[in-house]
């Protein structure tokens, strides 16, 4: 329609006809966009959907259509001590590396926003170097120092290495909110007698508080996802649940590891939803 | 006392707050790199330095090797399409998100964003699922519709491998993609209808070279991840199918080889480094028009 | 309090922001510091309020020399562009929160808040937070927040920037009430002329660092000592002594070639003329401002301003050839320095 409206020519049989085929032509563009649209939404959430509906599966192995209707793989997934033992370790190496990660990202976010300093420049890709590596490449590297100084692998080793790769996330998330943080609010904390240490606490920090939140949540979900780093670092002794995981893929093929991999979907997704309520999902997206 | 500690801190210029995450990545990010570096090129037993004579010996093994370079060839064309078929299956939802309303478009960020918070473990073992042998979710709706009478063998190849990187790789693409597409100008797209063309050109001439910057964001954040991930390729393409990072994993856990586990290590991260660059330098060579902004 | 500001000197790395700058401020004035964006005057504001360290010169507070002292340690009450007020609390927790950091007991922050939000006429909205009031409000907890504290003295930077034109006046007068009444010695800064002249007992005006003249509105306004002065407070044509000579009322003033005279607008006269002048020139332009008429006048390869009362003067047509001359000739000031692009 706006073709012919801005024509300053009367609309001829050339025009309309031109019109016409364009119409054609955006009809056809519009419905490929929308099936291709259509596809990636179904990409992004059916596989997830089928692991959860074969985990209730009856049959004694992975199959579609599910079967029946059974909890009896999550029950059986409870009774291993082996898989709840790894979930243990997942959750001290999870906690540990998100601790780890905000002690150290919050400061370091604070001084690079806020600090003139010769290097900053440099501090900064330093800081957020690590996101760029595989992290199979830091999880091999740290594997090869601890080597070089008899450090033996083990959960240590994992929350050290998952730290490096964490850092960039939490630092990221963190300067992103300080940036837009107006410095006059500190400044005016100053003015009314409150010391640097009372000013960060009382009023910067308050305000990070929803970033720190998502970046210490980000990290907690990676460092107890986490294979590649985990894979060279972790002990053989005590596995972290990725790791177990991995093997059971590998060499299970009973609906349990559906089943484990549903509780974890549905970890996502309540993670998802609370951070979502807390800080706004428009800030995951840094 | 610890507060006036913490106030001096502060107050010694910017950079104090900064040192234990500086000097925590000198320890535990820039040595081990550096021991890597070394391992690459010093022989090595067991994890223990034998002589510290330095030798290309590791590098020149591997670069004279047949089999390497189709290794690597392997490693390239899955990383190169999986990033395409990412792009193509991820700019069409990031356009849309930018046209519908305010409830869709969190759908649509609740549907991209979840993946990331599962695991990528997870989600290729969803692939396992669906593609696998004979009850696998497409072959039983395949044959239950009569289209094939034998199943078809999905699993352990190429097309699974990718299927599986474009899938788990997929939100790398869309968030990157919505970013730049909802801080567009629609102005230019009106006027460019205003000015007699059609929807589609204006699709392609208009929106597409303007969301140039998610594009090179989207499409190196991918291919680096495609390129040097060695789960999927394991589980996807299964025992035969080796990829440069594959090869690494086997040589450093398996074989126990670390001298050559540390030179594919690093020709990986190199590599993937030179390529990451190109498709920058490509991309920026397209985007000129953002350098007169300045 | 008195303010003793003395040789301020301000480096940026190689940019020399501040250059010798001394004000002396007498206990309860009210001066401004005007100029033109990067003029230096946030940054001296700054180095009196504690956030900058000069590079060289002193700050002295009531006879106590601050300028080493950190800002949470000087006792001033400033009041920000943007007001900073604390989002994550009340209206009445801004205020309290310098209280707090004093350690005063309860009921004293609750009787000196109530009183400080009084004295700003803002006491039903002490639990609303900042986000949820008017620009005027906010301005008003930030002033409130400021001296609810008792500084030394008030600071202001830009602090009538985000308000529109028509609160921005009702505001200034608001401002000036206040602090009268309170009896504080206040600094603000602005490139806002009006505002200037609305809410000082004294300016400094500042161009490229330095301090041009640092005097009443009036002296300001009738004898500037800069060209720049001149023409950044009010409208002005300044002329090189030679040219102004030319009017045959004034005749040679300012004995120095290098000088230049400041004539006001309505200062100046036109009346058309046919014969040859000592200073004539043609009407490019004419415009009615109320109860005058404002001329552009092209004359001796310049544009001047000449402001005329409409009572009793037809309005002449562009391109009407005008002589030129003043009204008084002692209004007319020589100055030193010049003007790019002067009017």
């Amino acid at each position: 329609m706006s073709e012919t409206m801005t024509t300053s020519r009367p609309a001829t049989a050339d025009v309309a006809e031109r019109g016409n085929a364009s119409k054609v032509i955006d009809r056809i563009g519009a419905t490929i966009l929308a099936i291709i649209a259509v596809c990636t939404v179904l990409l992004l959430s059916v596989p997830s959907l089928i692991v959860i509906a074969i985990s209730f599966t009856e049959t004694a192995y992975i199959g579609f259509p599910p079967q029946g209707f059974t909890f009896q793989w999550y029950a059986d997934l409870f009774a291993r001590d082996q898989i709840i033992d790894a979930a243990v370790t997942s959750l001290q190496i999870s906690a540990a590396t998100t601790c780890l990660s905000l002690a150290l990202a919050i400061p370091a976010a604070y001084g690079l926003v806020r600090g003139r300093f010769f290097g900053r420049g440099f501090a900064s890709a330093l800081i957020v170097a690590p996101q760029m590596l595989p992290g199979m490449v830091i999880g091999v590297a740290t594997l090869f120092f601890g080597a070089y100084i008899a450090f033996r692998q083990s959960n240590l080793m994992v929350i050290l290495a998952l730290t490096v790769f964490c850092l960039p996330f939490a630092v990221r998330m963190v300067m992103a909110r300080l940036t837009q943080l107006d410095p006059a609010l500190e400044e005016a904390s100053l003015s009314m007698g409150a010391s640097k240490t009372r000013t960060f606490f009382e009023i910067t920090a308050r305000q990070l508080v929803g970033a720190i939140i998502a970046g210490g949540a980000f990290v907690a979900i990676e460092a107890f996802d986490n294979l590649t780093v985990a894979l060279f670092t972790a002990s053989p002794r005590s596995r972290p649940l990725s790791v177990e995981l991995y093997n059971l893929v590998q060499f299970d093929s009973s609906p349990m590891v559906a089943a484990l991999s549903s509780l974890e979907i549905l970890a996502a997704f309540v993670v998802m939803i609370v951070l979502a309520k807390a800080v706004g999902l428009d800030r995951l997206r840094t | 006392m610890a507060a006036s500690l913490v106030d001096k801190v502060m107050k010694g210029g910017g950079f104090w707050p900064a040192a234990p995450a500086f000097l925590y990545l000198v320890v535990f990010f820039i040595m081990p790199m550096a021991v890597l570096l070394a391992f690459g090129f010093v022989p090595i037993q067991r994890g223990t330095v034998q002589s510290a004579n330095f030798t290309l010996e590791y590098l020149f093994d591997v670069l004279t090797d047949d089999l390497f370079w189709r290794v690597w060839w392997r490693s390239f064309y899955v990383g190169v399409l999986s990033t395409f078929f990412c792009f193509l299956f991820a700019y069409p939802l990031a356009y849309i998100h930018t046209l519908v309303g305010r409830r869709l478009q969190m759908v649509i960020l609740i549907l991209t964003v979840a993946p990331l918070l599962t695991s990528a473990l997870v989600r290729t073992y969803a692939w396992l699922v669906i593609l696998g042998g004979r009850r696998g979710v497409v072959n039983a709706v395949l044959m239950d519709l009569g289209l094939v009478s034998r199943p078809l063998r999905m699993l352990y190849s190429d097309f699974a491998v990718i299927v599986g990187m474009v899938q788990i790789h997929l939100p790398f693409m869309i968030l990157p993609l919505i970013t730049v597409l909802s801080s567009r100008d629609r102005k230019l797209e009106h006027a460019s209808l205003g000015l007699g063309a059609s929807r589609v050109r204006t699709f392609f001439r208009i929106v597409l070279p303007m969301s140039m910057p998610g594009i090179i964001a989207g499409t190196t954040i991918v291919f680096a991840l495609s390129y040097t991930n060695f789960i999927i390729p394991q589980l996807l393409g299964g025992g035969g199918y080796t990829t440069v990072a594959v090869q690494v994993y086997e040589f450093i856990v398996v074989i126990l080889d670390w001298n050559k586990g540390a030179i594919l290590a690093l020709l990986l991260l190199v590599s993937c480094f030179l390529f990451v660059l190109m498709i920058t330098l490509a991309g920026n060579r397209m985007m000129r028009w953002t350098e007169a902004k300045a | 309090m008195p303010i003793e500001v003395a040789d301020i000197n301000k480096h940026f790395g190689k940019l020399h922001v501040l250059r010798d700058c001394s004000l002396s401020i007498r206990d309860g004035e009210t001066i401004t510091l005007l100029g033109a964006s990067g003029c230096g005057k946030t940054t001296l504001l700054r180095c009196i309020a504690g956030f900058e360290t000069p590079s060289s010169g002193k700050v002295v507070l009531g006879g106590e020399d601050v300028t080493r002292l950190p800002p949470n340690q000087r006792g001033v009450g400033f009041v920000f562009q943007n007001y900073a007020l604390f989002p994550h609390m009340t209206v009445a927790e801004n205020l309290a929160y310098g209280l707090r950091v004093r350690r005063a007991d309860r009921s004293t922050r609750k009787a000196k808040v109530e009183e400080a939000l009084a004295l700003v006429s803002l006491t039903e909205f002490a639990d609303r937070y900042p986000q949820s009031l008017s620009g005027g409000q906010q301005q008003r907890v930030a002033i409130a927040r400021a001296l609810v504290l008792r500084p030394k003295v008030l600071l202001l930077d830009e602090a009538f920037n985000a308000l529109d034109a028509k609160l921005r006046v009702a505001m200034q007068i608001e401002l000036r009430k206040i602090v009268k009444q309170v009896g504080i010695t206040t600094i603000c800064v602005t490139h806002d002329q009006t505002e200037a002249l609305t809410i000082s007992d004294r300016i400094a005006v500042m161009s490229k660092g330095q301090i041009d003249q640092f005097a009443t509105p009036t002296e300001i306004y009738d004898t500037p000592t800069t060209a720049y002065v001149a023409d950044f407070i009010g409208a002005a044509n300044v002329l090189p002594a030679e040219l102004a000579a030319k009017l045959p009322s004034l005749g040679a003033r300012g004995s120095r070639e290098d000088r230049m005279i400041v004539i006001r607008p309505e200062n100046l006269t036109v009346r058309p003329t046919k014969g040859s002048e000592p200073l004539a020139g043609t009407i490019a332009f004419a415009r009615i401002t109320g109860p005058s008429v404002e001329y552009e006048v092209e004359a001796a390869e310049r544009k001047l301003r000449v402001l005329v009362s409409r009572a009793d003067h037809d309005m002449l047509d562009i391109g009407t050839p005008v002589a030129l001359d003043v009204d008084k000739a002692d209004a007319c000031v020589a100055v030193s320095g010049s003007v790019e692009g002067s009017a």
